[in-house]
Formats: structure tokens, C-alpha cells, sequence
């Protein structure tokens, strides 16, 4: 599906990321393999160090100390929230939603809209386009989209395959109604269903129960132990599949947009791994220095919050002062891709906090 | 290509000695062989040869053997 937006603009970027830094070197001892091996993959891959939350704090924890931030700088107004959207593969309870949490949480009007939208590594984009076309229809002036990941690191510490590379963060983008004539966002997305074995958790769901027997870890064919509760990842699929599919992605959304890729002047990925990142910029004709790649070794990939905390992480107060043509793009289990061309920037605010753990849901005020 | 160029090209992939891979040399026995290494193959196979590979097939290789025969494969 293609689709342009008119009249939207992402007003600003909240980032929040655990202040507990998990070092790869210090896990290198759980990994089943030769300490050579695993230090020779930290290096390709760019496993550095990432940030997990501690086991009192959820999704929710993370998206409303994000919130609550925002509220206490004055950035939003909690009256006037009109609507709130919680983009997340991990759910504070089964029922209710996530957004009715974090509505509880934060003590929201009654008024405000509330919904969750499940989505894993496109979540950003697809919850960006659910997002403008709420402000669009003409319903709201502005939407909180709130992207979140938050528990799913707590896995395996036995595969090699998933845990170094995983990180816990969320990521609030405010979705605000513009008369700028320049303020438009395209929209390009594709799925492949059929490609789903290549990133999936069997276990869990309605269609395979967790049960003792679906917990217990099997050693795969390269050495990993996981069990059917745990993210398998066929990384040879998934890596085709990245490098035949987003290049063309992005020219198609480049030229849906009636605009040369020549003159994107960042390229905001979803973050895999350093590796990949640096294949795909090679492979889309980009320079690497354009297309980050540095988010893994810093903090882990977080699926659907990876490309808020990009933008903070790499950007920051040049998305208040500037306004750059962007290509956001992202991929992942469905398999899915998606990605979007705007122009970014002159936000009120694009900045990253530490959250302190513990379930916490309240910044410290200024000057506590 | 020769049969020792392709083992060069795997040795170095692997960060190996010259010399240390012959086509019977089981991939089980490599400390080297670990999931960096398969992904590189992927990589090397799709650069070097414009062959692709499933991961399946990556997964089934047990010998050096196996590798060459995906090398000298019909593209």
C-alpha cells in the first residue's frame, strides 16, 4: 500500500531508555560457545553494550515516565490529550490493552482516545500512518504515539542468536495537524505473510499454549539453546530478505514522493544490527555516515522503538533547528516492511531520558 | 576457480590458517564455525558467486565438502 498524508508533522520525540547498561563483554560467559567466537561476532555485529530493563519495569513503566516527562516540562498538556496510541509486541496484561494502562497510569481525561496497535519491528512507521490519518481526518489536532518494547530481553541468555543484540526502550512522537503545505508524510508498506517462520515466537499465543513442555531449551543445529517461548530467528532469511527488499522499498517510497533518493539527507532505519545496517547502505548506494548504524552498540535493538530513539540518539537538537528530508524505513517479523519520506525537524523537543527502574513512572521534578 | 582458491576464500572467512580446510574437514570440529561464520557464507555466496542459499541449507552443511558443492553450483 502507498499513501501520502497532508497537513501532519511529528511536533516532537521523546526517547526513554533503562539506565542498567548490560555490557556484551560480561555476557560472553553465558553464551555456549568459545569466548574467541563470541568476541569475533560482538565485533562484526556491533554488540557493544545494550540497556534492559530490570524485572519491576513494563512497557507501560517505560511509555509513561516518557509521558509524564513531557507533562512535567510542559511539552504537552495532559487536559488536552486528545488521543493516545500504543504501539507494542509486549503487553503489560492480556486484558486490558496497554493504553488503557498507561491511561490509568497517568491519570488521563476520560475524554481521551485510547488504543493499542500490536506490531513489531514496523510498529514506528505503521503506527506513524494510523497516527496522521486520525490528525488528517480532522478528529484530533494531535495523537501521542507511543512505541514501546519493554520485557522481551529478559530471554534467553543462552542464544547467541538473540539476546546480545536485544535492548529494552519506547519512544513518544507527537503527531500534530500542520498548515505548513510542506508538512506531508509517504507512506509505503509490504507484507509477506508466508516468510512468517523466519522471525516468530511459536508459543505463547492461541495457536501453541505455553505450557512446561514448550519452556524447555533445546540446543539448534549452530549450538544455541532456545525453547518454543523464545524468538526464533532465521538470520539467513531474514538478512535476504532485507537486502533484496528494502532497497527497492525506498526508491519506490523516493519516487512515490516525486524525489531523488540523491537528496535524502538522512536515512532512519530500524536497527538491527551494525552489520546489516552497513551491508544495506552499501547495497542502496548511501554513505554509511547518512544511514545510522551505531544504535545496537549503544543500546540494543528495541523493535519498534528503534527509530524514535535513532532520531534522538543521532539527531537530537538538530531535528529543533533544522528541518531535513528523511527516509524512514524498517522491517521485520511478518515479514514486514515499511517506510515513510517527510520532512523532519523543527520539533519543540527531540531529546532521550534514562528511566531509573523499579516500575518508576515519575521523573524527578526539576531541581529535586 | 580452483578448488584451493575456494578453500583460501572459506579460511579466510573463517579467520583461519592457510592451509587448515580440506574439502573432508567436518564443520562440527571447527571451533570457528559458529552463526558469524554461516552468515558470512551467505554473504560471500551472494558477493563473490551470486549464488543464493537457504538458511535450511546453511544449517545442513556438516563438511568443507558441502560448502564447495553450493560454491560450484548452478547459479
Amino acid at each position: 500500500m502507498k499513501a501520502t498524508v497532508n497537513g501532519v508533522r511529528i511536533r516532537g520525540i521523546c526517547a526513554v531508555v533503562p539506565d542498567e547498561i548490560h555490557k556484551f563483554a560480561d555476557e560472553i560467559k553465558y553464551f555456549p560457545f568459545p569466548e574467541k567466537s563470541s568476541i569475533r561476532l560482538g565485533r562484526v555485529m556491533g554488540f557493544r553494550e545494550h540497556r534492559i530493563t530490570d524485572a519491576a519495569t513494563t512497557p507501560c513503566d517505560l511509555a509513561s515516565y516518557a509521558l509524564n516527562y513531557l507533562f512535567q516540562n510542559g511539552l504537552i498538556q495532559k487536559d488536552n490529550l486528545q488521543s493516545l496510541l500504543v504501539v507494542a509486541q509486549m503487553a503489560d496484561h492480556r486484558v486490558p490493552g496497554n493504553s488503557k494502562i498507561v491511561h490509568g497510569q497517568l491519570g488521563l481525561p476520560q475524554e481521551t482516545f485510547c488504543a493499542d496497535l500490536y506490531e513489531n519491528c514496523t510498529g514506528f512507521i505503521s503506527g506513524l500512518y494510523m497516527a496522521s490519518v486520525q490528525v488528517a481526518s480532522g478528529s484530533v489536532d494531535e495523537v501521542a504515539l507511543v512505541v514501546t518494547d519493554g520485557g522481551a530481553c529478559r530471554a534467553n541468555k543462552l542464544d547467541r542468536n538473540t539476546y546480545p543484540l536485544c535492548g529494552d526502550a519506547a519512544g513518544v512522537a507527537l503527531v500534530s495537524k500542520s498548515q505548513d503545505p510542506e508538512d506531508k508524510i509517504h507512506f509505503v508498506f509490504r507484507n509477506d505473510g508466508s516468510r512468517k517462520d523466519a522471525l516468530i515466537v511459536p508459543a505463547g499465543g492461541c495457536r501453541m499454549p505455553s505450557t512446561p513442555e514448550t519452556a524447555k531449551a533445546v540446543r539448534d543445529e549452530m549450538g544455541n539453546y532456545r525453547s518454543l517461548n523464545d524468538m526464533h530467528m532465521d538470520g539467513t532469511a531474514v538478512f535476504q530478505f532485507v537486502m533484496e527488499s528494502v532497497p527497492p522499498l525506498v526508491e519506490e517510497a523516493c519516487a512515490y514522493a516525486g524525489i531523488e533518493k540523491g537528496n535524502i539527507q538522512y536515512h532512519l532505519t530500524h536497527q538491527p544490527n551494525r552489520f546489516m545496517l552497513e551491508k544495506l547502505a552499501d547495497i542502496m548506494e548511501v554513505p554509511r555516515e547518512i544511514l545510522f548504524n551505531n544504535i545496537v552498540e549503544n543500546f540494543g535493538n528495541s523493535s519498534s522503538a528503534t527509530i524514535p530513539v535513532n532520531m534522538a540518539f543521532n539527531l537530537g537538537r538538530r531535528l529543533v533547528e533544522e528541518k531535513p528530508l528523511v527516509c524512514l524505513s524498517a522491517f521485520g517479523a511478518g515479514l514486514s516492511l515499511a517506510a515513510a519520506v517527510c520532512r523532519l525537524g523543527h520539533m519543540d523537543f527531540c531529546e532521550m531520558i534514562e528511566h531509573p527502574g523499579k516500575g518508576c513512572i515519575m521523573p524527578p521534578k526539576q531541581g529535586d | 576457480m580452483e578448488k584451493k582458491d575456494k578453500l583460501a576464500i572459506l579460511e579466510d572467512m573463517m579467520e583461519l590458517e592457510k592451509g587448515t580446510l580440506a574439502p573432508e574437514t567436518e564443520l562440527n570440529d571447527l571451533e570457528e564455525w559458529d552463526s558469524l561464520s554461516a552468515l558470512s557464507f551467505v554473504v560471500m555466496l551472494g558477493d563473490e558467486f551470486g549464488r543464493k542459499v537457504t538458511g535450511q541449507e546453511v544449517r545442513n552443511m556438516e563438511t568443507v565438502q558441502d560448502m564447495l558443492n553450493i560454491m560450484e553450483r548452478e547459479a
